[in-house]
């Protein structure tokens, strides 16, 4: 079976990938689809921040040996393609580096949660 | 010019030298004292010594040299004492008999010394000469022994030497004036001796002066060396002398002791090397060791002189020409680091150490059982007296270390002292790494061990190491002369047998003796002396048997009256106490039929518990004596004929220890329950085995019936109640098993009563488990009970405690009315359990944390944890941090998915 791969007709995009050494849950067991996780900045010495909750991560940024693809499949169902190609894919995005956060995050807003 | 100058001061020096070595010889052997031994070693006179070493090769050089000008010299006293050895040769007139004469007495004088009466020779100094070649040859032990023992004898007669000699310094002065070379400006009369036809003046003196005053009695006494009426007067002397040393003992010897405070053990201590005691043979080997460090400490380089193979070198330097020193190793140091002096105590092993060490010019440390003899501290000495060294003080001089009592110390210390002397010992410090870096770095100071048992296991190590100094018994003979020369300085007046007895009694041990010496013999106790050794002491059960046996000496009983005395003296200063409990513990078995006599000391045992009693409640303590009689009574009503065996009186330590046990047992438990202790042990412990022990299955305990479910609850109440536990205590074989703790059952048993059997190990298991739960419901009970007191909540919430309360306190009640078979309990536990409010509400950081506050908080939420609130629940999102490494995180992902 032959799955086919094509690329973006309007460009392949740079993206950078965000890897977390844990699990970004809800508090009350919502979805997380658009659920703002927190903010992310780069510190003056380029240090990228990320705050989730009252969680501070401090992260590095680093070039990946394998560069990732970002694939949108297109199934069948969508009807445009026939039997020999049941799902096509789509490069969106290729990212060569990504941002990690391994270390164990702080917290930030210690005083309001003791008083 | 320069040159000559110098030889002839040369000549000149070597003159000084001679006449210094002519007065140090005379004067030698002008005491009477020639003390090779000593001199030899005597590091103070080392310069004298070079002297006359260099005197022997300057002398002889100088023989052909100096023969004919000294010849010339009028004066010359030697020239003089020589020619006159020829006397008999000259031809003289009628006045030559005087010389002659005068020249037979110096001679029999001088044969008193026995060195120096070879004067055949034409040389200068013939005596000097002859005393060089006399010397002990050093690689001559025997030789050496010899000398030092006939010096020492020659010291002892020392005396009459002394008197003796003055008479031989006056012939020699009337000598001086008589015979001379020159035309003297005295009478004379020329002689001419035919052999050379050389003159010679001789006096002549008036002959009736001389006849009355000198010439009579010498031609006398030309057969006695000293003169008639000396001999005479000295022998008065010496009869006055000892008639006043009489009278002297006689009148006041206990004053001349009293006001003398030093002991005599240290006063009469040898002084010299030549006073000690001991055997010869070991002194010298001791000091020959010592000496070999020589090298290591002074770093004394052997003197090469040209006349080295001809001379004996002193000491240990004379081997070293050619061959190397025997007792040493390549690096100089000597094959034993360590020296051990063995032997009975009492001998003066420690004299032997301190003397000779000081002798060969060490300061001494000593370390002895009397200090912290640690390992750390051992180190430290160590340390301290072998690498350092005294730079204060006058004369500092390189330690020796003396450690005394060796045997007593550790023997981890033992092995750091083998190690150290090895150089393997590193400080504890940091620079112990350069040091090894440097290499080992041995011992440089010489170490002496002194020990009474050589086979202590703990010096096994050091024995083989060690060279081994055996120092051997003094002779009673020997030793009872010293005693009576002390004796004699101490005015005291001693038989020679009864100090050899004195001597042989005490086993030659020259302490105790002296001791004796000391505190009997000025005492005039008579023959008996009761010696006390060192460390010896009589043990309790020497004592006991002393009391509960019949004394036999040679096959007949010793009288009632000895037998008494000796009781007496064995009770006198010992504990009398512990004596009196040991034959109450003992008499029962000894056997004895007479019931009477029991009796009557059993009555006794009575007499002696009042007397001590009294004693002790009174603090009256001349009672005292009075319970040793006592003993006397024990004695004739209880000691037994056989052999017998003694046992330890244990039983009132035994009994004591129980008592304490349980009085703490109760103790415990009256704290906790608040019952008195002697309701307790009457009213509560003989029912305790019944309460404890109810009739229940060894099964589940959801499997009980509702009546052993009651015994249950019963059986746990009762423990809490009397705060008793269920402990799982591991036995002896490996098993383990519950025990009560504190152990109140066994307060109520007598220990050979049979025991009603305790209850399974799986029901006490079921018993704990129950017992667990009942405290944490107690306790919880306890807390709410007590907060009502402590908190002070708002009218609502107090009136709600209060109903809360009276509620839980009636369903405890009730529990406790239904469960419980003592109803007294309760009311008694609730005051004396503490209030576990305070201590068990707290937070992490000591806050309390009370059920009214969180109650509160949770009613009315407080501005700033609203905000909190809104703010967590703004940011939904979470963040759940995970521990490790993300690179081993995989999804499976399957082919289904992608199409």
């Amino acid at each position: 079976m032959l799955v086919r791969v094509k690329s973006n007709p309007d460009g392949k995009e740079d993206w950078v990938l965000i890897e977390l050494q844990g699990d970004v849950d809800t508090s009350n067991g919502e979805h997380m689809k658009s659920q703002n996780i927190g903010d992310f900045h780069f510190a003056k010495d380029g240090t990228p921040i990320l705050i989730i909750g009252y969680h501070i991560l401090y992260g590095k940024d680093t070039p990946m040996s394998k560069p990732i693809a970002v694939l949108k499949k297109k199934s069948n169902s969508e009807g445009c393609l026939n039997e020999e190609h049941p799902a096509e894919y789509t490069v969106i995005a290729i990212a060569k580096r990504k941002i990690i956060f391994k270390t164990r995050p702080k917290r930030i807003v210690n005083h309001f949660i003791t008083q | 010019m320069i040159y000559g100058e110098k030889c002839t001061v040369a000549i000149i020096k070597s003159m000084v030298k001679q006449r210094n070595a002519e007065i140090f010889i005379n004067l030698t052997m002008e005491d009477g004292f020639p003390d090779p031994d000593g001199d030899l070693y005597d590091l103070i006179h080392e310069d004298e010594y070079e002297v006359l070493n260099e005197l022997e090769g300057s002398s002889k050089k100088k023989e052909e040299v100096s023969k004919q000008p000294v010849q010339k010299n009028p004066g010359s006293q030697k020239i003089l004492s020589s020619n006159s050895n020829e006397a008999p040769d000259l031809v003289l007139p009628s006045q030559s008999g005087i010389t002659a004469n005068e020249a037979t007495k110096k001679r029999t004088f001088e044969e008193l010394f026995g060195d120096v009466t070879d004067l055949l020779g034409d040389d200068i100094l013939p005596d000097v000469h002859e005393h060089k070649e006399k010397r002990p040859r050093w690689d001559e032990p025997e030789e050496v022994i010899k000398q030092v023992l006939e010096a020492r004898r020659i010291l002892h007669t020392q005396n009459n030497y002394v008197s003796i000699h003055q008479t031989a310094q006056d012939f020699e002065e009337e000598k001086l004036e008589t015979i001379s070379f020159r035309v003297p400006s005295w009478n004379f009369m020329p002689v001419t001796r035919p052999s050379d036809s050389e003159r010679y003046y001789v006096r002549v003196r008036s002959h009736n002066k001389f006849a009355v005053t000198k010439n009579r009695p010498k031609m006398v006494t030309g057969l006695l060396s000293v003169s008639y009426s000396r001999l005479k007067a000295e022998a008065e002397e010496i009869i006055v002398k000892n008639a006043e040393e009489a009278t002297l003992l006689a009148t006041e010897p206990d004053v001349q002791i009293s006001s003398d405070d030093k002991l005599w053990v240290d006063k009469y201590r040898p002084q010299k090397y030549i006073e000690l005691l001991s055997d010869e043979g070991v002194n010298r080997k001791f000091l020959h060791w010592l000496k070999l460090w020589d090298k290591i400490v002074f770093n004394r380089e052997p003197i090469t002189r040209q006349k080295v193979t001809e001379m004996p070198k002193f000491g240990t330097k004379k081997f070293i020409k050619n061959k190397p020193i025997e007792g040493r190793d390549s690096k100089g140091f000597p094959e034993h680091r360590i020296a051990l002096l063995t032997g009975p105590p009492g001998l003066g092993k420690t004299t032997l150490a301190h003397l000779v060490a000081r002798h060969a010019g060490y300061n001494i440390v000593e370390v002895n059982a009397s200090d912290d003899r640690s390992p750390d501290n051992f180190r430290q000495a160590l340390l301290a007296s072998t690498e350092m060294k005294a730079v204060m003080g006058a004369d500092p001089r390189p330690n020796c270390l003396i450690l005394d009592e060796i045997d007593g110390a550790p023997a981890t210390s033992i092995d750091i002292l083998l190690k150290f002397i090895h150089g393997k010992l590193t400080s504890k410090s940091k620079k112990g790494k350069n040091k090894e870096e440097k290499g080992e770095e041995p011992c440089r100071r010489p170490i002496i061990c002194i020990c009474n048992e050589l086979y202590t296991p703990s010096l096994r190590a050091l024995r083989m190491a060690a060279l081994v100094i055996q120092v051997p018994e003094v002779s009673a003979s020997r030793l009872a002369e010293r005693l009576g020369e002390i004796a004699r300085k101490e005015c005291i007046r001693a038989d020679a047998d009864a100090l050899l007895q004195l001597a042989e009694k005490s086993g030659c041990d020259v302490r105790t003796c002296l001791g004796a010496l000391q505190y009997m013999g000025g005492a005039k106790s008579g023959n008996t002396f009761n010696l006390v050794f060192k460390d010896t002491k009589k043990g309790l059960f020497d004592s006991w048997k002393e009391i509960l046996q019949v004394p036999w000496a040679r096959n007949r009983v010793i009288p009632a009256r000895e037998r008494m005395e000796r009781i007496l003296k064995v009770v006198f200063n010992s504990e009398t106490n512990r004596l009196a409990l040991g034959i109450f513990h003992n008499y029962p078995q000894i056997q004895n039929n007479s019931i009477v006599r029991l009796s009557d000391s059993l009555q006794w045992f009575q007499f002696f518990d009042r007397i001590t009693t009294f004693v002790m409640n009174t603090q009256i303590w001349s009672a005292m004596p009075y319970a040793n009689y006592a003993f006397v009574a024990w004695h004739f009503n209880l000691a037994a004929n056989n052999n017998i065996q003694l046992s330890y009186p244990s039983v009132m330590y035994e009994v004591n220890q129980k008592l304490a046990k349980n009085q703490s047992i109760l103790a415990t438990v009256h704290r906790v329950s608040g019952i008195e202790t002697s309701m307790l042990t009457i009213d509560y412990c003989p029912l305790l085995s019944e309460l404890l022990t109810p009739r229940l299955r060894s099964v589940s305990g959801h499997l009980y019936s509702s009546n052993e479910k009651a015994e249950l609850t019963r059986l746990v109440n009762v423990m809490l109640d009397l705060g008793l536990a269920l402990v799982q205590e591991k036995n002896p074989d490996g098993s383990y098993e519950y025990n009560f703790e504190p152990n109140l059952l066994e307060i109520g048993l007598f220990p050979d009563c049979k025991k009603r059997k305790s209850l399974a190990y799986a029901v006490k298991q079921i018993v704990v488990q129950e017992y667990e739960m009942e405290r944490l419901k107690r306790l919880e009970r306890m807390t709410s009970g007590s907060s009502k007191l402590v908190s002070t909540p708002t009218a609502t919430d107090k009136k709600r405690r209060n109903i809360e309360a009276t509620e839980k306190l009636k369903e405890a009640s009730e529990i406790t009315n239904a469960v419980k078979s003592v109803a007294n309990h309760h009311k008694k536990l609730e005051p004396v359990v503490p209030q576990p409010e305070k201590m068990q509400c707290r937070d992490f950081f000591g806050r309390i944390i009370s059920n009214d506050r969180q109650q509160q908080s949770a009613n009315k939420i407080s501005p700033r944890a609203a905000r909190l609130q809104d703010m967590v629940n703004r940011n939904r999102v979470w963040y759940k941090y995970k521990e490790g490494f993300s690179n081993a995180v995989r999804r499976t992902v399957l082919m289904r998915d992608l199409l």
